[in-house]
């Protein structure tokens, strides 16, 4: 069977991909590692296989990645079951009504440190589990860089006993603190079942017992900052020390309602760990993550960068009737996971259901032997599915090559520690060649319209949480968040217009001051095809959820459900391994621990 | 006594962009000069103090240029070293390559206390910096040297090294004689910028302090820098004046709006 037929007229045509109209060029580490696996003409087969950045760096497009081997949290995972890290609570004590104290030891290769939990009791608020809970949360959790000795540990839970949020402080000491909230339904719901010595019913929607309130870190309260976290500490890695304090969030939130149904009841059932394997972390995250987004395109560049390399690698495998069962049985087990998701506005992204319904389609065709190579596969999928099912097909391809995938990984650390420095000695001239080559999407856009850049962004009295306004009809604009890099271009080249070709970058910043951070933007993202998002985010047609929802995937969240335009829930972690399981070494990359496996089956 | 507080070097970074938008500064700016203060506090933790002094409040207004061959002149009328001192390295690491060796006098500006770590910046671009500071009839003088990962301060007061003047081309070392004779009473600062390696003075230069820079900045990475918690707490102060109430509109956003067709 040939799966490519050359005269499928795409159903979705706007959604499906081309390859770029230019040749992309890759930083020079993940050069070498790709003529490493793929050697010279093989490279160049990947690189064509790569996607245009003109169709790939939209919001729209963006909106639709999925998870993958390659996300933050599944490196994580994959990093603390191949090193074996234990994760042992050293003691615990909780009362009745969960008020308790947790102190963990983690031990992860060569290094050692600790994690504290502090629970406090019920107060009748659910609370929404953002900066704007304040000081007020259900738990407060310390990760420090090393092991804490008593005296220490003492210190950090009186700070936190405070529960004033000026007036708690920390040192660097600690990686960062982990406040979280209970979701009061689930707990009450799992401890009264363990209280009546059965377990809970946690077939429906029942994914977590705490929900994340933001890792507060790199300098917060007064924690480290990350580049002072040491270069061989096993956390110093972009997201993984925040991760990894959410999945101790995790770990706590199973031995607080065992300890609390313990407390109510001497002989209550502990949560059977095939049951405690199903529960993640709660998370909504909200529109700041956008501004992060726009903050540091280099992380952007880094992340989509490593994805499409790897998807380009993975399409120019030949189909083998193992990868095709591996792809086939990944699609199918997604395609449970979407039919069970909650509905959303199909503004926001397509319904689960349809996502599970093209999966299975797709599964379908992978039913029989299939010749030629993955590309064909991605192909069909990009020219009859939408955006959504095409990235998580993609996601799953980036399985067919874990070695690749880990070969190119330590990109993710160097990709992120580009700085942004000025080239003060490049010529307007080369500046203005620079904004035409890379840059021309921005240019082009029509900023007569009102509409173009009708929203601006702004800290909110909600604890700075972002919120936005519409220009003119709301106050505070000159405070606004920078999001608008269309209109920095823009007003770089309308300045750069006045300048001769020889006139000196460090001559036009001494005049214009402003302008240094869009030049050293512009000449920094040089040659990071996928850095620059290609939509304007204070357009009015914008929404800051499609952006959440690309961050989360990122960091690992599978299945996030936009619940407004601003806000993107999801859960982290669950069927990830839990600390049994890692020192079993039981874990499969199929992304499900021991006892979740068991309990599949 | 007041017990002292670490706060991150990225504590400023994150914070201090918008305790400077609420002095008056524009994004950029404010973003460039929030790295400036911080690599200053990290060099001298004291300098936030000075730079809560209201005194010292000034928001950006009309500097004026002179620019000549091999010098630079800028008045700055008020307006901060956190703005005009980064783009006077820039125009400094743009024509010093060329010009051999390039001088500036700045006067009039504000926030002198970071001009330590306003001269590293002039090392990123591959140029030493050689700051002399001028008050009446006292002199200090300040050298920032070295590559990005091993930038060095050196400074101390009153006449400077004779090791330094002898590594000098002679152009260079007149102009920079002339800024310890007497003369007018201005406070003025004096900057010469060359490509030419004058860090290897610190290693047999007497009288100066030297600073090694980048692992003060590494430092603060880690174990932060002592800041007193009323100052801290002034920088946040600060930052509040720039955030707004929720407005009913952005409210409105938060709760499962309907899809009004995309543009609408």
């Amino acid at each position: 069977m040939t799966l490519i037929s050359r005269s499928i007229v795409p159903t979705h045509g706007e959604d499906s991909m081309t390859t770029p109209k230019q040749k992309l060029t890759l930083p020079s580490f993940l050069e070498d590692r790709l003529n490493d696996f793929a050697g010279s003409a093989g490279a160049d087969e990947v690189r064509g296989l790569l996607r245009d950045p003109d169709e790939l760096m939209t919001v729209r497009t963006l909106s639709c990645m999925k998870a993958s081997r390659l996300s933050f949290a599944d490196m994580l995972v994959s990093r603390m079951v191949r090193q074996k890290w234990s994760i042992k609570r050293l003691s615990g004590e909780c009362d009745d009504e969960g008020a308790g104290r947790f102190v963990y030891r983690i031990d992860a290769g060569k290094h050692a440190f600790t994690y504290i939990a502090r629970a406090y009791p019920w107060d009748g608020k659910e609370k929404v589990g953002r900066r704007s809970d304040g000081a007020l949360r259900d738990m407060f959790g310390a990760l420090f860089l090393g092991l804490a000795d008593d005296d220490r540990i003492q210190r950090e839970f009186e700070t936190f006993d405070m529960r004033e949020t000026d007036a708690m402080r920390t040192d660097g000491d600690v990686i960062g603190w982990t406040p979280a909230n209970r979701s009061s339904r689930h707990f009450d719901q799992v401890v009264d079942a363990l209280v009546d010595g059965r377990q809970p019913d946690l077939q429906g929607d029942v994914q977590y017992i705490l929900r994340n309130g933001g890792f507060q870190s790199s300098g917060r309260n007064g924690s480290i900052s990350y580049p002072g976290i040491p270069a061989d500490h096993p956390l110093c890695h972009p997201f993984f020390a925040d991760l990894f304090a959410i999945y101790l969030v995790r770990i706590v939130s199973i031995d607080l309602v065992n300890a609390v149904a313990k407390n109510r009841n001497p002989n209550a059932a502990e949560l059977d760990r095939r049951l405690a394997a199903r529960l993640g972390v709660g998370n909504s995250s909200g529109q700041g993550m956008c501004v992060a987004l726009q903050r540091w395109p280099h992380w952007v560049s880094t992340w989509v960068t490593q994805r499409e390399l790897a998807l380009a690698y993975a399409k120019a495998q030949p189909i083998t009737d193992d990868g095709r069962e591996a792809v086939k049985s990944a699609i199918l087990r997604a395609a449970e996971g979407y039919a069970t998701m909650d509905a959303i506005d199909e503004a926001f992204g397509k319904p689960g259901h349809l996502i599970a319904a093209n999966l299975r389609t797709i599964a379908g065709w992978l039913d029989t032997p299939v010749q030629g190579k993955w590309n064909e596969v991605a192909e069909k999928v990009a020219a009859s599915m939408e955006g959504e099912t095409r990235e998580q097909v993609n996601s799953f391809l980036l399985d067919l090559v874990p070695e690749f995938c880990d070969a190119i990984a330590p990109y993710f650390v160097l990709g992120t520690k580009r700085q942004r420095v000025l080239d003060p000695t490049m010529t307007a001239g080369s500046l203005r060649e620079l904004l035409r080559r890379n840059y021309s999407w921005a240019l082009r856009s029509d900023r007569t319209y009102a509409s173009s850049h009708q929203h601006f962004w702004y800290h909110s009295v909600d604890n700075g949480e972002q919120r936005r306004g519409e220009r003119i009809v709301d106050p505070h604009e000159e405070f606004e968040s920078f999001i608008d890099h269309f209109g920095l271009i823009q007003r770089l080249a309308s300045v750069l217009a006045s300048y001769d070709d020889g006139t000196l970058v460090g001559e036009i910043t001494l005049r214009h001051p402003d302008l240094h951070f869009a030049i050293s933007r512009v000449q920094y993202l040089d040659g990071l095809a996928y850095a620059e998002i290609r939509d304007c985010l204070a357009d009015r047609s914008f929404y800051p959820s499609q952006l959440i929802r690309f961050f989360l995937a990122s960091l690992g969240i599978r299945y996030a459900t936009p619940l407004s335009i601003r806000y993107v829930r999801g859960t982290f972690f669950q069927h990830a391994p839990l600390p049994e399981d890692l020192l079993e070494g039981q874990y499969t990359e199929s992304g499900r621990s021991a006892a979740a496996r068991e309990d599949a089956r | 006594m007041t017990e002292m507080i670490s706060t991150a070097y990225s504590e400023l970074t994150r914070v201090l962009p918008w305790s400077l938008r609420a002095l008056g500064y524009s994004f950029p700016v404010a973003d460039r000069a929030s790295h400036v203060v911080a690599t200053a506090a990290a060099i001298e933790p004291q300098i936030l103090d000075a730079f809560l002094d209201p005194a010292q409040r000034s928001a950006s207004a009309g500097a004026i240029y002179e620019v000549g061959a091999n010098r630079f002149e800028i008045d700055a009328s008020g307006v901060s070293l956190f703005e005009i001192g980064p783009v006077a390295m820039d125009f400094a690491g743009a024509r010093t390559p060329g010009a051999g060796y390039l001088r500036t006098m700045i006067e009039g500006a504000l926030n002198v206390e970071v001009l330590p770590a306003v001269l590293l910046i002039a090392c990123e671009y591959g140029v030493e910096a050689l700051a002399v500071a001028m008050d009446g009839t006292d002199r200090s003088w300040v050298l920032a040297s070295g590559a990005p990962g091993s930038r060095r301060i050196l400074r101390g007061s009153g006449s400077l090294p004779p090791q330094l003047l002898g590594m000098l081309d002679d152009d260079f070392a007149d102009d920079l004689r002339r800024c310890f004779e007497p003369g007018d009473r201005k406070s003025k600062c004096a900057i010469f910028f060359t490509r030419r390696k004058l860090g290897e003075i610190s290693r047999v230069a007497s009288g100066g302090e030297i600073i090694e820079a980048d692992q003060m900045i590494s430092q603060s990475f880690g174990r932060g820098i002592r800041v007193t918690p009323e100052t801290l707490q002034a920088i946040y102060e600060l930052e509040k004046i720039t955030w707004a109430p929720t407005s009913e509109r952005s409210r409105a956003q938060a709760g499962f709006q309907q899809s009004t067709g995309g543009a609408a």
